[in-house]
């Protein structure tokens, strides 16, 4: 008598095919990032020959370095997370808290639509706003950091409403009553206790909107991104970014010293994203 | 005492959970054609116990259970803990009812047909007759004989119980395991199962785990009490 | 601030609102922007001639024909290495095998598309082209190859997530019953469980369709309609990209507007099909 059928045996064949082709897939990538963009990485990469203390502090301009993009995307990080984190909280806060069912329902549909917009349908906007207001209000106004951020922050407010919505839906419906109960208003048990207690979940929203504003290149070429800019000087002005950089690489590089300064900025590119995701699975941990 | 034929032998039955041990060396012996009920302080692994006989425990994640059993399908005690021995035929040989109904999403007869499918009985008269016979032998025939395409969740607890004992006779099994079969339900479906096991004895060997110590001592021919790992049989 | 409920309570619905409302305004800021190049010509035409701006012709036929082709054989790629991976993850089980590729699976979310697009030019294309010996390598094939690894990730989370959550009592209700896992799988599991696998389909569909670099990088941007997989293609979504550079007030830039018209309404359908199908599992 046999405990494996031949349904069982086709089975697991077919699956670990699968997940053979799969890794095996992946292993080729990296393996083959890794073997041609280690090499190329050291300071240089980054700072070319300008003078590491003199570049950081602002002194010198970096050419040829990846520096002014590592700048560009930190910027972009910064300026989308601040438009996107308050919203995004107070929008989940509003769906999980105050709304009606019925409310509930057309937020939810409209933000399901929203996280599934592709991304370079919001970069065609924000390009066309600032065209249009370029046109009629600010002639100064030009695509640029502000208008990339604000396109970004568009994109991964979803994700930081979702998470919000989640965490606080799966708060323990005891920690809803204890502030009430001695008083608090809505409002105060939200502040003090309730979002606070929720933290820690919502956090893993935020993460994956910044790993998003990191990567997202489809957006930031309609609304700021160039080849060229330096370390962003104000919110007006264009600027550089890794993930642009990447392509702009891929389409346009002249001679290997730049291809290698393309495999060298995927490397750190995925650095970040992938340190990021470690640090969500860090905190995922902890919470458990 | 009639010299009733040993249907059931364990020696050496060690269960743990983990690293954890619930079950410390037990050997038993049931005879043909009895109820034997198992019984004891809670969590002390009385459903762990049942799942040994039809090696469940297999499909159970952290379960593990060593030791050797035997049970006699009519061509003499067969070791059913050996490596090779066809698990998937020992469980429709021998059958399991649990603490909950646990009725497939589907309708009444889809439920029914559904051992049969496994074991590849396909011929339409063949299956119908075996679903009406272990209906019958349920005694849930007579009410459902005419809603049989209903889905199965809408009949009730005592219903869905019978149709669960149903759904593992129709498969003819000489061994039937239970996990606390009236456990959830009311006085009278507790008194229709209790008089379809007194019936069903004659075809099949009943293990049944049981809290209620007066349902053993109306129904069950041995009393075996499971404590901190232990068993003993306690007079009946 | 905090001691009535009633302007916190307003912030939050600005905020909330506001979001929904900017996302309406982007289809209608769309739809607006489109009016004048579907009053020159008829929105049949637009959807199905070529793109010829030197004739002054401005279909999108084969960028439309473009995202559909890579889109469907990406998934055509995609979608039975996902199910099989699910499948490695939930019913194979290999232990610390099947963990390790669980954990994997969930780390390739991670990755950039545009890392995904650079390896894709300097691996895939230099690879196809070398195979087929036929064209530059930058194809439909090339892309959907690319493609399927972005979109499998998320595919296999949740087919897997549609596995388990079929109830452990119908699968240990069948096992008691002398089921092998395969007819566990094929009799119980994918009964329960095809909705949400359906679903995961569409959103792999739709995150397949939506994206840019890939097609971008790879796809080599022909105009010419794509008849072959080893064709240049070009996507609805690298066109908006590459024509972005033409001027503002030309009937070429217009269509773009067409273009990212087109791809929320495929967005919108995703979602709306998704939320029907998931709908149906509930109330079954």
């Amino acid at each position: 008598m046999k405990n494996r059928s031949a349904g069982d045996i086709l089975l697991n064949t077919y699956a670990w095919c699968c997940a053979l082709i799969l890794t095996s897939a992946v292993l080729i990538i990296a393996g083959y990032l890794v073997f041609h963009g280690f090499s190329t990485l050291n300071l240089d990469l980054i700072f070319a020959h300008t003078p590491v203390l003199e570049a950081l502090l602002l002194k010198k301009q970096v050419f040829g370095g990846l520096l002014p993009a590592i700048a560009g995307t930190l910027a972009l990080i910064f300026l989308s997370i601040s438009f996107a984190l308050p919203v995004g909280i107070a929008a989940g806060v509003f769906l999980a808290e105050f709304a009606l069912p019925g409310t509930r329902k057309i937020l939810g549909l409209m933000f399901d639509i929203m996280a599934s917009i592709p991304s370079i349908v919001v970069g065609l906007s924000g390009f066309a706003v600032t065209i249009f207001l370029h046109q009629h209000f600010f002639k100064q106004l030009y695509p640029c950091l502000l208008i990339s951020a604000l396109c970004l922050a568009f994109l991964v407010v979803p994700y930081i409403i979702r998470s919000t919505q989640i965490a606080l839906e799966s708060l323990p419906s005891q920690a809803r009553l204890t502030a009430p109960g001695l008083g608090a208003t809505r409002a105060q048990n939200l502040w003090y206790v309730l979002i606070p207690m929720a933290a820690k979940d919502i956090v893993g929203g935020v993460i994956l909107a910044i790993g998003r504003s990191a990567e997202d290149t489809a957006v930031i070429m309609l609304t700021g991104a160039v080849a060229t800019a330096g370390i962003p000087g104000s919110v007006f002005s264009g600027y550089e970014a890794l993930p642009f950089f990447i392509y702009y690489t891929a389409a346009e590089y002249a001679d290997a010293a730049e291809l290698m300064k393309g495999y060298g900025a995927a490397l750190i590119l995925l650095f970040i994203c992938g340190g990021l995701y470690a640090f969500a699975y860090w905190i995922k941990k902890k919470v458990r | 005492m009639t010299n009733t034929k040993t249907k059931i032998k364990v020696d050496g039955l060690n269960f743990f959970y983990g690293a954890h041990q619930i079950l410390d060396a037990i050997d038993l012996d049931i005879p043909a054609g009895t109820i034997t009920a198992v019984s004891g302080p809670s969590g002390q692994g009385k459903s762990s116990l049942l799942t040994a006989f039809n090696r469940l425990w297999e499909n159970i994640d952290g379960a593990k259970a060593t030791g050797r059993i035997w049970i006699d399908f009519g061509k003499g005690l067969e070791e059913i803990t050996k490596k090779d021995y066809g698990v998937h035929h020992l469980r429709r040989k021998v059958g399991m009812v649990f603490q909950m109904p646990n009725p497939l999403p589907m309708s009444i007869l889809k439920n029914m047909q559904f051992p049969l499918k496994l074991a590849g009985i396909s011929e339409k008269n063949m299956v119908l007759e075996k679903i009406e016979s272990a209906l019958k032998q349920a005694h849930l025939w007579e009410e459902v004989k005419d809603r049989l395409s209903n889905d199965a969740r809408r009949l009730s607890g005592g219903q869905l119980q019978r149709l669960c004992i149903a759904r593992t006779l129709v498969l003819q099994p000489e061994v039937l395991l239970m996990d606390e079969p009236t456990a959830s339900l009311d006085p009278v479906s507790v008194e229709k199962i209790e008089t379809l096991l007194l019936d069903l004895k004659t075809r099949c060997t009943i293990v049944m785990v049981s809290h209620y110590m007066d349902q053993i001592r109306r129904i069950a021919d041995r009393n075996l009490v499971l404590s901190d790992g232990k068993l003993s049989a306690s007079s009946q | 601030m905090l001691e009535n409920d009633r302007i916190p309570k307003l912030c939050l619905q600005i905020a909330a609102w506001g979001c929904a409302a900017l996302t309406f305004g982007v289809l209608a800021f769309m739809a607006w922007l489109s009016i004048p190049v579907l009053k020159a010509s008829n929105t049949v035409q637009i959807l199905t001639q070529p793109w010829l701006p030197n004739q002054g012709q401005f279909g999108i036929g084969p960028m439309i024909l473009g995202s559909l082709y890579i889109s469907v054989l990406s998934l055509i790629i995609a979608g039975p290495v996902s199910f099989g991976g699910a499948i490695f993850i939930r019913i194979t089980r290999p232990g610390i095998a099947g963990k390790i590729f669980q954990h994997l699976v969930e780390a390739m979310t991670a990755v950039p598309t545009v890392v995904y697009g650079f390896i894709g030019v300097f691996l895939i294309v230099p690879f196809i082209r070398e195979t087929f010996l036929q064209g530059s390598g930058m194809c439909i094939l090339s892309a959907s190859i690319m493609l399927a690894l972005v979109i499998a990730p998320t595919m296999i989370l949740i087919f897997s997530q549609s596995i388990s959550n079929v109830p452990r009592e119908y699968t240990i209700a069948a096992e008691a019953m002398g089921a092998t896992p395969a007819q566990t799988f094929f009799m119980i599991i994918l009964p329960y469980a095809w909705k949400g696998i359906l679903t995961g389909l569409i959103l792999g569909f739709g995150r397949a369709v939506g994206d840019t670099l890939i097609a971008l990088m790879i796809s080599g941007n022909a105009i010419a309609f794509p008849g072959h997989i080893l064709d240049s293609a070009r996507t609805l979504t690298a066109h908006i990209a590459l024509v972005t550079a033409a001027d503002f007030d030309s009937m070429e830039f217009k269509t773009l507007f067409v273009c990212a018209l087109t791809l929320y309404l495929l967005t919108c359908l995703g979602v709306f099909s998704a939320r029907v199908i998931g709908k149906r599992q509930r109330s079954s």
